[in-house]
């Protein structure tokens, strides 16, 4: 080997064993930076712990204190918290987005011409005073994500007062908006509920599985002619769901007899939940017939639903170890075996 | 003779060379693409609540597919952790592809399975399901037993029996982070033309545990698993977000993917003839879309959704990689008629193109031009002094490797200790100048057996997620 093919080859070693020592410095200093983040973050947590929970005093301290911090760190971290907040640790949040001119960044970030700083300030929408038009604006926006999130923070906030529009999201373009108006008006509750019966009325096709979801989550009797008009319709979820939000409010029992009977699995599944739902002992007979339906789901659904009934429908389970279907007969055993009750043993399964 | 060895000499050099510039600047042109994609993808997770949003119970109902073939010592524990995913609407479906070994008496075992009657829409064709199964202990399992048909087949058969809106395909040794499913379904809230989403994949094969959960990554001791880390560091992070921007993803890893399931039915489901089953599922899935006239898009989240085990022996990885190399092939032939071709957008004018010449070209001329500059040194027929250029080119691709590690520690900070940095930098100059090689060798064992028309698959030997033992390193 030449003295020069030495020297180059010790340069290509040194090289690249410079690469890996640079790499192991920079993933240090990483580490260092990342730590002093870590402080500064449970340094701005801690003050806003003594915001949210501490007396007047010492939150009228942390505050000015938070006020020190540049708003693009501060930001973020109320983010995480305002979210999942209500009743007084939201107004001590507001009262916070006053006094360190907080809102006024939020304002800025909401009406910014920048979709993800829009989607920042939708995140902190909740924050702002009550009737603020900034709030609002957001389920308007351009970008389905600022709409998603806009709808997302005003369930935490005045979520009633916009519940028509919070309506016209379910008909969104994009599933995401859908999704957060969905869980908007399940948030908003009774605030929401004239909306969303009229909305059962007139709806989109499209739009109405959405509603029916919402409305088997939110326990209104004004709700139940809605959901009524989609128990017989074409399409088989909206169907299933109407099921299972009728028997919450009504006993309805022809209504889920229909539905027992119904020809798509998952309409007569859900039939079968329905009916332990409303405790209709009367259609136990029914829901055994379904221990040996063809569908699995549905027998499953029938033994679990029998099994919540009580007594009568531990009767109709102990009838059905009899059946000449073999499925009913197990799914029938394997129920009484999941209570601990006892039975005869009908023998090895099929 | 001097001046045809100069010249075979010369062609040698600009072969190699060539081959490594055009990966050098194809990953530098991926990472520049990724670095964009990143930091936009990152902002948006910052002012995002998806998480939260997907913890409704009014989640998209998620299937999860996962085929099984002689997986008797990690099918149990994978299952179970798979049942105890945090997502709110999910149903796990196993399908024991005829295994030779007690994959379905494991399952029985562990999930009390009872047999119920195989009534299930068959929307695509499979060979003969024997029996499914349900069991009491968790309405969202379903057992499929089926004769052997090779993974795609096993796909296919829980595609069939599968409820979900949106089905997800994993590997049965592969291990899911818990929040996975909340961060791939996003994507198909955002835009009803997506159609498919991967994720990254980490390797296990050196981590803590922790309640059963990977608790932290430490880099592989052993250089062959750690370069297979780099290379899988450098490939999801680089290779695939890259194309996110630009609409041009084709792959989704086979370990881990999730699917619209109306998306997969329309296309006919997994191909059975096919060995890169995973790849060429999106190539259709994509071809079809733009067919209809409406391009489907195929995103990729850097997030680390998932991990699985590397193969530790040179044998069962010498496999893998021809297998793997077999499968691109069969991608590009099968689907040559996208390359190229304005109608198919992205993906018939850049990725199609850019696995042809990066992928699978430029590895065959890297080694046959090496090979031949080896004989002329050896033989003294070329000066050593001529292989600088080279030596420039291999220390560019070195860097290429450590920016990649570099951006990954900055955003993720996969692996948190000097001890781990240390050594992945010592894994960084094996994977280039042994492992590399080595693969480049498995590929043109791999285009030999394409070439003869071979389409098994070979087994891998898994060791099984045996958490205890873990726990200790």
């Amino acid at each position: 080997m030449t003295a020069g093919l030495q020297t180059e080859l010790f340069i290509a070693v040194a090289a690249a064993a410079g690469m890996a020592v640079v790499f192991v410095l920079l993933g240090l200093s990483l580490d260092l930076a990342r730590w002093r983040a870590k402080r500064r973050t449970d340094r701005i947590l801690g003050l806003l712990a003594q915001v949210l929970l501490g007396d007047e005093a010492s939150a009228g301290r942390a505050a000015e204190r938070l006020g020190r911090h540049r708003p693009s760190t501060v930001i973020p971290l109320v983010q995480r918290l305002a979210a999942d907040l209500t009743g007084d640790a939201v107004e001590r949040l507001r009262s916070l987005a006053s006094s360190s001119a907080l809102d006024r960044h939020i304002r800025a970030r909401v009406t910014s011409r920048r979709w993800r700083r829009r989607a920042q300030g939708a995140g902190l929408a909740n924050l702002l005073p009550d009737g603020d038009p900034a709030r609002t604006i957001l389920l308007d926006d351009p970008h389905p994500l600022v709409r998603a999130r806009g709808a997302e923070s005003l369930a935490a906030a005045d979520a009633g007062a916009c519940a028509d529009r919070l309506v016209d999201l379910l008909d969104d373009d994009v599933d995401a908006g859908k999704f957060a108006a969905q869980g908007a008006l399940i948030h908003a509750g009774s605030l929401a509920v004239d909306a969303l019966a009229r909305y059962l009325e007139t709806g989109s096709d499209d739009g109405i599985r959405w509603a029916l979801e919402v409305a088997a989550n939110t326990p209104d009797p004004d709700l139940i002619p809605g959901i009524r008009r989609h128990l017989d319709g074409p399409d088989p979820d909206r169907r299933a769901i109407a099921t299972r939000a009728v028997a919450i409010w009504t006993d309805g029992t022809q209504e889920l007899r229909d539905r027992l009977d119904d020809h798509d699995p998952n309409v007569r599944a859900a039939a079968a939940d329905a009916v332990a739902l409303a405790g209709a002992e009367e259609l136990a007979a029914h829901v055994g017939r379904l221990l040996g339906d063809r569908s699995w789901v549905v027998r499953e659904r029938a033994g679990r639903s029998l099994a919540a009934m009580g007594p009568a429908g531990v009767m109709t389970l102990r009838v059905h170890l009899d059946d000449d279907d073999a499925y009913a007969r197990d799914m029938a055993r394997q129920v009484l075996d999941t209570l601990g009750v006892a039975h005869r043993d009908v023998g090895a399964r099929t | 003779m001097s001046a045809v060895l100069d010249a075979v000499a010369t062609v040698s050099m600009w072969v190699v060379l060539v081959a490594v510039v055009i990966s050098i600047v194809s990953q530098v042109g991926l990472f520049a693409s990724a670095v964009v994609e990143l930091r936009r993808i990152r902002l948006r997770d910052r002012h995002q609540l998806w998480r939260r949003m997907l913890s409704s119970p009014l989640a998209p109902k998620i299937t999860i597919l996962v085929p099984a073939y002689n997986e008797e010592l990690s099918i149990g524990e994978a299952t179970t952790q798979l049942l105890s995913l945090t997502y709110p609407n999910l149903e796990v479906v196993v399908v024991n592809d005829g295994s030779r070994d007690d994959t379905m008496g494991q399952l029985q075992r562990t999930f009390s399975l009872s047999p119920v009657l195989p009534v299930f829409r068959k929307v695509v064709d499979t060979k003969p399901v024997r029996q499914l199964y349900r069991s009491p202990e968790d309405e969202r399992l379903v057992v499929v037993d089926k004769d052997n048909g090779g993974k795609a087949d096993a796909l296919n058969a829980a595609l069939n029996v599968a409820s979900g809106d949106l089905v997800c395909a994993i590997d049965a040794d592969t291990i899911v982070a818990p929040d996975a499913l909340q961060q791939m379904v996003a994507p198909f809230l955002s835009s009803r033309r997506t159609v498919a989403v991967g994720g990254t994949i980490r390797l296990v094969n050196n981590a803590t545990w922790r309640m059963n959960r990977v608790d932290v990554l430490h880099a592989p001791r052993k250089p062959i698993v750690g370069a297979q880390a780099v290379e899988y560091a450098r490939s999801f992070l680089v290779g695939r977000l890259a194309w996110n921007p630009i609409g041009g993803n084709i792959i989704i890893s086979g370990a881990f993917g999730v699917f619209r399931r109306g998306a997969l039915i329309d296309v006919g489901g997994y191909e059975h003839a096919s060995i890169g089953e995973d790849m060429e599922l999106i190539v259709r899935l994509r071809r079809a879309a733009y067919e209809r006239g409406e391009p489907a898009i195929v995103e990729f989240t850097p997030d680390p959704v998932a991990f699985t085990e590397a193969p530790e022996s040179i044998r069962t990885l010498a496999r893998q990689r021809n297998r793997w190399f077999r499968g691109l092939l069969d991608v590009l032939v099968r689907h040559r008629r996208m390359m190229l071709n304005p109608q198919y957008g992205t993906a018939g004018m850049l990725s199609l193109p850019y696995f042809l010449v990066v992928e699978a070209l430029a590895p065959v001329m890297e080694i046959v031009g090496l090979l031949t500059l080896a004989v002329l040194v050896g033989g003294g027929w070329l000066p050593p002094d001529d292989l600088i250029p080279l030596a420039v080119a291999y220390l560019a691709s070195i860097a290429a490797s450590y920016l990649v590690l570099i951006l990954d520690d900055l955003v993720f900070s996969t692996y948190q200790s000097t001890r781990d940095r240390l050594l992945l930098s010592l894994h960084v100059l094996f994977e280039q100048l042994v492992f590399r090689p080595m693969t480049t060798v498995w590929r043109l064992w791999g285009l030999q057996l394409f070439l003869r028309g071979r389409t098994e698959w070979g087994a891998q030997q898994r060791r099984g997620f045996t958490t205890p033992a873990h726990s200790a390193t």
